[in-house]
């Protein structure tokens, strides 16, 4: 290295080029430039549908796309065909050993045409089987595929959307149709328990991301060859599998029809889910409150099933829907059929009380302190006062920024990693606590009522509804800071209003309360024990509306 | 502007409104809390009264418990002493969580008329206060509760719950006072008490004629109200003792039901029949032989105890309808039940005449019964 | 209204109750006792009997007209200039109604809690509901009041129970009141106290099964006697001076006397908070009812959005009307005379005119009567 490259070396400087990348203007072409046409069939040469399938996948690129080229024997001649599946969706035993050993290898079934073994039951299957015997779609797909599930289809798009549901594709030279096998074989999640709806006496099955795993699930329990579950699909590039599961001898028809209009009739690309496509289904997204109960339990979901509601399940999502919900199941669990009716009354009723707590505490305390100090027992108000004297705020801001602290600290709970979660709870106690009470930036009973009133929304069985109540837990401070219990009667009416204005799938959403319902359902306020729930809700109209019959303990009866 | 823009200017406006809050907005540390009133004759000025406020103040936060403030004025009206004695202090004057009324004798013999009527008008006070009249100075009574060492803001009705379980005294409301003073079916009837110099007390019945005081009531003569009235809750009536000569026995009488009256209008002369019914069970005796438990001897106190009683009962009504001409226990009303039309009875009958010479006939009919635990077999 | 809605009979008995416990809360008790004396519950008993006879009389009446209310049989008998008058005359009816109470209940408020408190501030507060309410529409407004009158009718029943330490039974007596001819001659416009008949002339058509409207007004009446019975003999019970003075708000004085033991006082703030809802429910009731009548009148097709823009108006009336003498005047002598005049003389009269011109004439064609919403 000599004296000058070392100088050069030493006072170059250049300059640090930052990666810099921005988004160029493409030309948005998915809604402008028309697609190919949708209505390619099958050709009967081979190669157009290998290219053309090439094409559409992509196959030269994506790496987990398989094209096997084969040689079929059949009727003692060789015909070439090709497979098409998805790698990781497919079963790899079960296309070797079930579709590919037996049109590949030469054997006594694929040889010969043996027709004359067949046993018709009568004359006009004598017919048909003599004009269509011999063909070679017949053979292979009576006689050379010993598998259990195979559709035959000559339109592309069919092919292609059983194709990425991880079924495996078979086309023959010669043929215009194409055969979809399905042999899937994907990992997913196995059935657990559920994570949100906890219950102590009941079944511990959960909903999984498999859409077959789950109707199988409601299938096992409901046991009954009434139950139909439809199939829609919805999304215009992800196609997702979308059930409506319904019993056709109990179900109103026009619900189950109104539910498969709202499904059928979404023009979106994508629902990834369960969450959008509530949203996009229920009467008023504009309202707070929550129109379809989402369910984890596939016990709940059949008992709802049962009752006479459509249950939706998507593809992908653990969550199945249950249409039509009224207010009283957002504040009913799981575990209130299980246990005894007294337990459940007892435990419902708790309910109700924090449900009233954690909308309405913070404003009734707002209400008391600023408008109606007459209405503090006179002991306590002395103690209030004491407490109050060196906090510098209004009661209003006081207690805004407390509930705020407290949302963000549940906010942050949810994100942080497991190791430091305990931590944050003493932190959140400590400093929402303790130490704002000796700064004096808030007064003892505000924690206490803070903390009440957030033990009480946990309380709410229901996600969304919990939610619904920290918004209007807001509106109610404001509301009772501005004029007293005047600014409550005011929320309350006209919250009452807009609720009973709601639907939800048709239902008045303060069935069976408003207009007075039959007595004898689940859902009322007041559970009835079993033996006296003799009708279904009588909100869904169903075509039964009996549940069980007037004495359903023959046995109490017999032995009189 | 679109639709969206509206909705959120409209939004805005709400909040800004909604957090100003309304005028009325007052600060629960913000407000003194009174718990009683006096009012007093004024010593300088003749027209005017002293007014006396008893204020509570919390303590600390960290003790819990309030202390005593008293605050006087010497003021032509009640309002106008409310509103002068708001500027010498730091926090407003709110009188929701008053117990107390307490107005002197020497004031309550003129006529408490202007007092009630304006106290009842006042939305803050509580029609269920409890009128005191006091036979010091209020200023002086309200300084040695103040002084008291076990002070604390519900004093007063803890005082009268206690004293009312033994009879000596009789519940008093400011809605009373009031009913009376616009429709005079029964006079009222206020808490008479009184201090020294160390401690407060209850010391009876402050009898009223409409709104001026006429009389008081003590000892049995509170016992024989209560008993007329029928709010006895229990109480202890120290009565001769039959088997012994100048010894008494104490027994506890509490009602078995409610009394009767009949009252039958002779001429002017209302002649008002009693039916008593109590229950008593003996606790005590000056002697030591105090077992009395077998019949005869039951019976025999059972007719020294009526025959106390009624002499009792006897010489409260007497004083009641001679001396004070006030009908307290509410005989008018027995005696409306006759009349069909108001105009009949009010052209029949004029009862503050008619009651001064009214005859009494008392029944006591009594249930005697021995509480010892151990007893004679 | 709604045409596609029917309402059950239970929601129609409380759509009408709640009309009387709003009455009952408000001035009515004031009224009756100030004319009769001790002897309002005689009086209450006998005016009852005498509201009976005419709803039954109406309920009668109304079994010619199923599908029609008052406004429909109006102009059957005389046309569009007759309907006009008709529908008016009920629209100033419930106008008055909807102003006094509005204005009673703002009263008692800026008293008891909003003293500095500006008025339109606190009447902004009814408004708002009520526009709310009405732009919702017919359905929920009476879903609401369903919801609402049980808290209400325990709210009554736990003041019962919380003075029963005050009652002294000597100042019901004399039972009969001041005089005979006070009690049952002068005493029978007290008849006024059930206002809910108004309502009951625009109840049928609303009705699932037609049959009901005879039990719906039965129990109306007796349930109504029976509330004003209560709460009466109370206020005569606790307060005997009642007879002679002028007070805000009758019940309101009886709420504040309710205490449980000591920790429960002064609980009157928890009562108004739900008599203003129950306000909020029948002043709805009562402005839906006009955009009713309005929607007949001018063959409107969308009524709801109007709601708004009558609650202007009613501000402005309220303002006018604040003077408390003016009130008292309006109350007392207008509204109780003009009720028992156009609700039950003149609508009566109608309804008698309908059916005898519909007997004589049973071959003419129905009338049309069929509304378009």
């Amino acid at each position: 290295m000599n004296f000058k490259s070392f100088l050069s070396n030493m006072l170059n400087y250049q300059k640090n080029n930052k990666y810099n990348y921005t988004l160029s203007e493409t030309q948005v072409s998915n809604n402008i430039v028309t697609e190919e046409k949708n209505d390619k069939k099958v050709s009967e040469k081979l190669q157009d549908n290998i290219d053309y399938l090439t094409v559409k996948y992509n196959a030269l690129i994506n790496s987990d796309i398989n094209i096997r080229n084969i040689n079929i024997y059949a009727k003692g001649k060789q015909y070439s065909g090709m497979l098409f599946y998805i790698d990781g969706m497919v079963d790899s035993d079960m296309v070797n050993n079930y579709i590919l050993k037996p049109l590949m290898l030469k054997n006594k079934t694929n040889s010969e045409t043996t027709n004359d073994s067949m046993v018709v039951t009568n004359k006009d299957d004598l017919k048909k089987r003599q004009s269509n015997l011999s063909t070679l779609e017949n053979i292979i797909h009576n006689t050379l595929l010993p598998q259990n599930s195979i559709k035959t289809s000559d339109d592309f798009l069919e092919i292609i959307s059983c194709i990425n549901s991880g079924f495996t594709a078979l086309f023959v030279d010669t043929l215009s149709d194409c055969f979809c096998i399905e042999a899937k074989g994907f990992e997913k999640r196995s059935i657990e328990k559920p994570n949100n709806e906890v219950v102590i006496r009941g079944p511990q099955e959960a909903f999984v991301e498999n859409i077959r795993t789950n109707t199988s699930m409601l299938r096992r329990i409901i046991n009954n060859e009434n139950l139909v579950i439809e199939q829609c699909t919805v999304g215009k590039i992800t196609q997702t599998k979308v059930a409506v599961c319904y019993m056709s001898n109990i179900t109103n028809e026009d619900l189950v029809n109104e539910v498969k209009y709202r499904i059928n009739n979404l023009d979106i690309d994508a629902i990834t889910s369960s969450g959008n496509l509530e949203h996009l289904i229920e009467d008023d997204d504009y309202s707070i409150f929550p129109q379809l109960l989402i369910t984890e339990r596939s016990d709940r979901a059949s008992a709802n099933i049962l009752d006479g509601r459509v249950v939706v399940l998507i593809n992908g999502a653990p969550f199945a829907l249950v249409a039509p919900a009224v207010f009283i199941d957002f504040l009913s669990s799981p575990e209130d059929s299980n246990l005894k009716h007294q337990y459940s009354n007892l435990v419902r009723f708790m309910r109700s009380i924090a449900f009233i707590i954690a909308v309405f505490m913070p404003s009734f305390y707002v209400a008391v302190t600023t408008y109606h100090q007459e209405l503090i027992p006179s002991d306590l108000i002395f103690a209030i006062s004491a407490g109050r004297k060196a906090i510098p705020f209004p009661v209003i801001f006081e207690i805004l920024i407390m509930e705020v602290s407290f949302e963000l600290l549940r906010e942050a709970s949810l994100r942080i990693p497991t190791p430091m979660g305990s931590t944050v709870g003493i932190i959140g106690g400590l400093i929402l606590g303790e130490a704002a009470v000796s700064a004096s930036l808030v007064s003892p009973l505000l924690i206490i009522i803070v903390a009440i009133t957030g033990i009480c929304s946990f309380a709410i069985p229901d996600y969304s509804l919990s939610f619904a109540l920290r918004l209007f837990r807001f509106v109610y401070i404001v509301l009772a800071y501005m004029a007293g219990f005047l600014g409550l009667s005011l929320g309350i009416f006209v919250q009452l209003i807009s609720l009973c204005n709601l639907k939800s799938f048709g239902v008045s959403y303060f069935s069976p309360y408003v207009p007075s319902g039959n007595k004898d359902t689940l859902n009322k306020f007041y559970i009835n024990p079993i033996w006296q729930r003799n009708k279904r809700s009588n909100f869904l109209n169903t075509k039964k509306p009996d549940f069980e019959g007037h004495i359903s303990m023959k046995w109490k009866k017999k032995q009189k | 502007m679109t639709k969206k823009r509206i909705i959120s200017l409209l939004l805005i406006l709400f909040v800004i409104v909604a957090f100003m809050g309304s005028y009325d907005v007052e600060g629960i540390e913000d407000l003194a809390y009174v718990i009683a009133i006096g009012i007093d004759k004024s010593e300088t000025n003749p027209d005017n009264i002293k007014l006396t406020l008893q204020i509570a103040k919390p303590k600390d936060k960290e003790s819990n418990g309030t202390e005593p403030e008293n605050l006087s004025i010497e003021c032509p009206t009640f309002d106008t002493g409310l509103s002068t004695l708001n500027n010498s202090i730091d926090k407003k004057i709110n009188l929701s969580h008053c117990t107390a009324v307490i107005i002197s004798e020497e004031l309550a013999k003129e006529g408490i008329e202007p007092f009630v009527l304006n106290l009842s008008n006042n939305t803050e006070l509580r029609p269920t206060c409890h009128l005191f009249i006091s036979k010091n100075k209020c200023e002086d009574f309200m300084n040695t509760v103040a002084n008291s060492p076990d002070f604390s803001s519900g004093i007063y009705t803890a005082t009268i719950k206690s004293s009312l379980s033994s009879s000596y005294t009789t519940e008093s409301l400011l809605y009373d006072f009031y009913s009376t003073l616009r429709y005079d079916i029964k006079n009222p009837t206020g808490i008479y008490v009184g201090n020294t110099k160390e401690k407060a007390e209850i010391l009876g019945i402050a009898v009223f004629k409409r709104s001026k005081l006429v009389g008081i009531l003590t000892g049995t003569e509170s016992i024989s109200h209560n008993i007329l009235k029928n709010k006895l809750e229990t109480c202890s009536v120290l009565f001769p003792n039959p088997f012994e000569e100048g010894k008494n026995m104490t027994a506890n009488l509490s009602l078995a039901k409610n009394s009767d009256f009949k009252v039958d209008l002779q001429g002017d002369t209302p002649h008002i029949t009693c039916n008593i019914f109590v229950e008593a069970r003996i606790s005590s005796s000056q002697t030591t032989n105090d077992d009395y438990t077998s019949e005869e001897e039951l019976d025999k106190i059972n007719e020294a105890l009526n025959t106390f009683l009624t002499t009792s009962i006897r010489n409260y009504l007497y004083k009641t309808s001679k001396d004070f001409n006030s009908d307290v226990i509410g005989f008018e009303g027995a005696l409306r039940k006759q009349f069909l039309t108001m105009d009949e009875y009010s052209s029949r009958v004029d009862w503050d005449k008619f009651y001064p010479n009214s005859e009494f006939d008392i029944k006591i009919n009594s249930v005697i019964e021995s509480s010892y635990l151990f007893r004679k077999h | 209204m709604n045409s596609d809605y029917k309402i059950s009979k239970l929601e129609a008995i409380f759509l009408i109750l709640i009309v009387m416990i709003n009455k009952i809360i408000l001035n009515v008790p004031k009224s009756i006792i100030r004319l009769t004396g001790t002897g309002s519950l005689v009086n209450i008993i006998f005016v009852g009997a005498l509201a009976l006879i005419l709803v039954i009389l109406i309920v009668k009446l109304f079994k010619n007209f199923p599908n029609e209310d008052i406004i429909d049989v109006s102009e059957y008998i005389g046309g569009k200039i007759l309907k006009t008058i008709v529908g008016i005359g009920y629209i100033i009816l419930f106008g008055i109604v909807i102003c006094t109470v509005i204005i009673r209940f703002t009263e008692l408020l800026k008293v008891v809690y909003f003293e500095n408190s500006p008025y339109i501030y606190i009447t902004g507060f009814f408004l708002i509901a009520i526009g709310f309410a009405n732009k919702f529409g017919f359905k929920s407004i009476i879903k609401t009041n369903f919801i609402i009158l049980p808290f209400i009718f325990a709210s009554i029943v736990f003041i019962l129970f919380g003075i029963s330490n005050y009652i002294s039974p000597s100042s019901l007596y004399p039972i009969l009141g001041n005089n005979i001819k006070n009690t049952f001659v002068d005493g029978i416009s007290n008849i006024f106290a059930f206002s809910g008949i108004a309502y009951l002339f625009f109840t049928s058509p609303l009705l699932k099964n037609k049959k009901d409207l005879k039990s719906i007004g039965i129990t109306f009446i007796i349930l109504s006697t029976l509330f004003l019975f209560i709460v009466v003999g109370a206020l005569l019970l606790v307060f005997p001076f009642i007879t002679h003075s002028e007070e805000l708000l009758s019940v309101y004085i009886l709420v504040r006397l309710v205490e449980f033991g000591e920790f429960i006082q002064r609980a009157d703030a928890l009562f108004i908070y739900l008599w203003i809802i129950s306000a909020f429910s029948y002043l709805s009731i009562a402005l839906m009812f006009i955009l009713n009548i309005f929607k007949k009148l001018t063959h409107a097709t969308e009524h709801t959005e109007l709601s708004f823009s009558l609650c202007s108006i009613i501000l402005g009336i309220t303002l006018l009307l604040k003077d408390s003498n003016l009130l008292s005047f309006i109350e007392d002598v207008i509204y109780k005379y003009y009720l028992i005049i156009f609700v039950f003389g003149i609508s009566t009269i109608i309804m008698l005119l309908a059916n005898i011109k519909k007997k004589f004439f049973k071959k003419s064609p129905a009338p049309n009567n069929q509304v378009k919403t």
